[in-house]
C-alpha cells in the first residue's frame, strides 16, 4: 500500500507538472516530427531532395540539347534554364547569394570537343563545361554532382564511337583508347563569392564554426534564466527594485555581461577554427573580409539569444521550467534553423519553415561573413531580422515581467 | 491620535485600500495607522491578514487604489526615489546571492545602493560590525548557518544607513541564540541610531520584547494599534479569572452568570469580562461569602501579548 501511494503521489505531482508533462510527450513529438520531415528526402529511396541549379547553353548544338536531355535525368539536381540574355556575371551573383546552389555553363564549342575523341582532353584545353559553386555547397555534394555530370559526358562519348565504329571504314585510323575514353572529363569548377574571392575555397570548418556558434550563442538561457530566477526566487531581485534600480538597468544588467559572454564565445570558436582544428588534421577557418559585418552579425545573435533568454525566464516559475523550455526551443530551432541537418536536404515547405528559426537568420549571417565572403552591409537583412525578434522578446518580457512582479 | 503631519509621525496612513483582481475582499480594507519616528513598530497578524501587502506598498513595491500615505509628511508616490533613499528592507527570503562571498555580496550591494565608492568601505565596516560578521567576511554565503544567513541579511538592509527599515520576520527559521543576537540588534539600532524600524513577526514574545508600538491587522483590517504596553493595560481592565476554594453548585454557577456574567470553566474556575474592574472587585468578594464560598485568587488583565493577539484575531487558523 506504501509503494501504492508512493506511485499515485509520483503521478498526481506529474500531473501537475505542466512543463514537466510538456518535455516528456511535446518534446520528443515536435523532435521526431521535425526531424523526420527534415531528414525524409535524404533517407528517401526516391531520392526526393532536389537541389536547384541554373544552366545556360552557350552552345545550343544538338550535342549541348542532347545534354540537357540528360541533365534531367539526374536524380536530386534539377536544372532552371537561365534567360537567354543572361551573362556569366548574373550567374554568378545568383549563386554567390545561394539562391542557387550551382550554374552550369555549356560553353561554345561543347559539341566540337565531344566529338574530338581522339585527343587527349587536358587542363590546357577549353574546359568541356564550367561549373559555379555556392560556397556553402559541401563537398561530398560538389563531388557527386560532378560525377554524375562527368558520367553523362562518358556516356555521350562512348555513345559517339559506337557510332563511328558502326559506320564501316571510317574511325578506325581515330579510334581512342579507352583510358582516353574513360579520363576525367575537363570540367573547371570554382567557388563565386559575394565580396573578393579568398585564398583558400571553403572548407568543413567554414561552414561547422557558424552553425554550432550560433547553437551556442542561444545557449546563454540556461546560466542567465538559472541566475535569474534564484534571484528572483530568493527576493534578491525584489530588494534590488526597492533600492531606486531601474526596471532598464536590471534588464541592461543582464544583457551586457552575456553580450560579453557571447562575443567571448565567439573569439573562442573562432580561435578553435583557426588554430585548434588544424593541429587535429583538419583546414584553418578563414575568417572572410568583413569583420564590422561579423562583428554586426555576431552583436545581433548575441541580442537576439539573450532576449530570447529573458522572455524565457519571465515566463518559467523555476529553473528547471526555464532550463527545460529553453533546452527543448533551442534544439528546436536548431533542427529547424538548419543547424542539424543542411537546408538543402530539407523538402521545400522543410526550407521554408527554416525561415521562422531565429537561428537560421544568424547561420546566414555567419555564413555570409565566412562562407560567401560578404561586404558588412549584406548581413543587414539577417541582423536586421534578429533584433527585430530580439526587441519583439524583450518586449514581451518587459510585459510578462512587470505582470508578476 | 493628535499627531500633525510631519510632526514626529514618520508614516502616517490614512484611509489606505488595496484591492487584488480577481479577488472579493480588499486586502487592505481602509486602513489608517501612524508609525511613530523612532519606534520599533511590530506589525501582527495571521497569514494572509495583509502585512506583506502593506509593506509592498509602504516600500513601492504595488500601487494602492485609495488612500493616502506620507512620509514625513510627503506623498510616497511623488517622493518614491527620495523615500526608498532613506528606507532599507529586509525581507523574510535569504536576499543575497549563496555563491559569493559574505564581502562580495556586501561590496555588490552597497554599489547597488549607489553609494560614493569613497564611502562604501566605512559602510560595509559599519553593517559588518552592527550583524557582527567581521570573522566570516571571506565566507561563502552559502556556507553560513542558518543565524548567520539571517545576520547577513540584516547586514545588507543597513548598508544604505536607513533612517526607516522594514523587517519582514527577520528570525525565521533561527536557533535562540541567533534569534537573540537579531534583536538585540535591532533594539540597539534603535536606541543608538534613532532608526524607525517596522517589524512583522509571529513571535509574540519576540514583538513584546522588542516594539514599543504595534497595529494588529486582520481581515485587511487594523483591529487595534498603538503604544504596546498602552494596550497591554488596556487588555488587563477588560478581562478576570477567579478561582474558588471550593467546587461551586449549579445554582450558585447560575447566579455568577446572572450577576456577574461569569462562566465557569470547570466548576471552581470563573472568567469575566468587565468594563470595570474595581466594581467588580468591591462586589464579588461579598456576593461570594454570602454564598459561603472563599476565593483561592484571582488573576485579571492579560499575561502576554499573544493573548491580546488571539483574542483580536479570534484565534482561528487562516488559510
Amino acid at each position: 500500500m506504501r509503494l501504492y501511494a508512493l506511485i499515485w503521489k509520483e503521478l498526481l505531482v506529474l500531473r501537475k507538472d505542466l512543463h514537466g508533462l510538456l518535455v516528456l510527450f511535446i518534446m520528443p513529438a515536435l523532435f521526431i516530427l521535425i526531424m523526420s520531415l527534415a531528414m525524409r528526402d535524404s533517407f528517401s529511396e526516391r531520392q526526393q531532395v532536389e537541389v536547384e541549379y541554373l544552366l545556360l547553353d552557350a552552345d545550343r548544338s544538338e550535342a549541348s540539347a542532347e545534354l540537357l536531355e540528360k541533365l534531367s535525368g539526374i536524380a536530386g539536381f534539377v536544372y532552371r534554364p537561365s534567360e537567354p540574355e543572361q551573362d556569366i556575371a548574373s550567374l554568378e551573383s545568383q549563386v554567390a547569394a545561394d539562391r542557387y546552389k550551382f550554374a552550369l555553363v555549356i560553353p561554345p564549342g561543347f559539341a566540337d570537343q565531344l566529338e574530338a575523341l581522339g585527343q587527349d582532353a587536358d587542363e590546357v584545353s577549353p574546359p568541356m563545361l564550367e561549373l559555379m559553386v555556392a560556397p556553402t555547397v559541401t563537398p561530398q555534394l560538389q563531388m557527386l554532382f560532378r560525377l554524375a555530370l562527368e558520367d553523362l559526358i562518358k556516356g555521350m562519348r562512348v555513345a559517339l564511337l559506337s557510332q563511328g565504329m558502326s559506320q564501316p571504314g571510317e574511325g578506325q585510323a581515330s579510334m581512342p583508347s579507352l583510358a582516353t575514353l574513360m579520363a576525367g572529363v575537363h570540367l573547371e569548377s570554382r567557388y563565386v563569392y559575394q565580396g573578393k574571392t579568398p585564398e583558400k575555397a571553403p572548407t568543413s570548418v567554414q561552414q561547422s564554426v557558424p552553425a554550432w556558434l550560433v547553437f551556442a550563442m542561444f545557449f546563454v538561457v540556461i546560466p542567465l534564466s538559472t541566475a535569474f530566477i534564484i534571484e528572483r526566487q530568493q527576493g534578491s531581485l525584489l530588494r534590488l527594485r526597492i533600492m531606486n534600480i531601474s526596471s532598464f538597468s536590471l534588464v541592461l544588467g543582464k544583457i551586457l555581461p552575456y553580450y560579453a559572454i557571447n562575443q567571448v564565445q565567439m573569439v573562442l570558436m573562432v580561435l578553435v577554427g583557426i588554430y585548434l582544428v588544424p593541429k587535429f588534421g583538419g583546414d584553418s577557418l578563414q575568417l572572410g573580409d568583413s569583420l564590422g559585418g561579423l562583428f554586426i552579425i555576431s552583436s545581433a545573435c548575441s541580442l537576439a539569444a539573450i532576449s530570447f533568454a529573458l522572455l524565457i525566464t519571465t515566463f518559467a516559475n523555476t529553473h528547471t521550467q526555464a532550463t527545460t523550455m529553453g533546452g527543448v526551443s533551442n534544439i528546436i530551432f536548431g533542427a529547424l534553423g538548419g543547424v542539424m541537418v543542411p537546408k538543402f536536404v530539407m523538402p521545400p515547405f522543410m526550407r521554408e519553415m527554416a525561415d521562422i528559426s531565429p537561428m537560421s537568420w544568424g547561420l546566414e549571417g555567419f555564413l555570409d561573413i565566412f562562407l560567401r565572403n560578404a561586404a558588412w552591409h549584406e548581413v543587414l537583412p539577417e541582423a536586421g531580422a534578429l533584433l527585430i525578434f530580439a526587441v519583439f522578446c524583450l518586449a514581451l518580457a518587459t510585459v510578462s515581467f512587470s505582470r508578476h512582479y | 491620535m493628535g499627531h500633525r503631519l510631519g510632526e514626529g509621525i514618520v508614516i502616517h496612513i490614512n484611509n489606505l485600500t488595496k484591492c487584488y483582481p480577481r479577488q472579493q475582499v480588499p486586502a487592505l480594507d481602509d486602513i489608517s495607522l501612524h508609525i511613530p519616528e523612532g519606534s520599533v513598530f511590530g506589525l501582527l497578524g495571521p497569514n494572509g491578514a495583509g502585512k506583506t501587502t502593506l509593506i509592498s506598498i509602504l516600500v513601492g513595491l504595488q500601487k494602492k487604489n485609495r488612500g493616502e500615505i506620507r512620509f514625513n509628511g510627503k506623498p510616497l508616490e511623488q517622493n518614491l526615489t527620495e523615500v526608498r533613499a532613506i528606507t532599507g528592507f529586509v525581507p523574510q527570503d535569504l536576499a543575497f546571492y549563496p555563491m559569493l562571498s559574505v564581502a562580495e555580496n556586501l561590496d555588490f550591494y552597497v554599489a547597488a545602493f549607489g553609494v560614493p565608492k569613497a564611502e562604501r568601505p566605512l559602510r560595509v565596516a559599519t553593517a559588518l560590525a552592527a550583524a557582527k560578521l567581521e570573522q566570516h567576511y571571506r565566507k561563502a554565503a552559502h556556507a553560513l548557518s542558518g543565524g548567520l544567513k539571517r545576520r547577513l541579511n540584516l547586514a545588507i538592509g543597513l548598508l544604505n544607513n536607513p533612517r526607516v527599515l522594514f523587517l519582514d520576520e527577520p528570525t525565521v527559521g533561527i536557533d535562540p541564540q541567533s534569534r537573540n543576537f537579531i534583536l538585540d540588534t535591532i533594539a540597539e539600532l534603535n536606541h543608538n541610531t534613532g532608526m524607525t524600524l517596522i517589524y512583522t513577526s509571529h513571535y509574540m514574545e519576540e514583538v513584546q520584547q522588542i516594539c514599543n508600538h504595534i497595529a494588529i491587522i486582520d481581515g485587511g483590517k487594523i483591529l487595534v494599534s498603538g503604544k504596546l504596553q498602552e494596550l497591554l493595560d488596556m487588555a488587563e481592565r477588560t478581562r478576570l479569572e477567579f478561582r474558588l476554594q471550593q467546587q461551586a453548585d449549579t445554582q450558585v454557577i447560575a447566579l455568577l452568570q446572572e450577576r456577574y456574567q461569569a462562566r465557569s470553566l470547570d466548576g471552581r474556575l470563573f472568567e469575566v469580562a468587565t468594563t470595570d474592574i474595581a466594581e467588580l472587585l468591591r462586589g464579588l468578594p461579598k456576593f461570594l461569602q454570602a454564598q459561603g464560598l472563599g476565593l483561592d485568587g484571582i488573576r485579571y488583565g492579560f499575561q502576554s501579548l499573544e493573548e491580546l493577539y488571539m483574542t483580536h484575531t479570534m484565534c482561528a487558523p487562516r488559510e
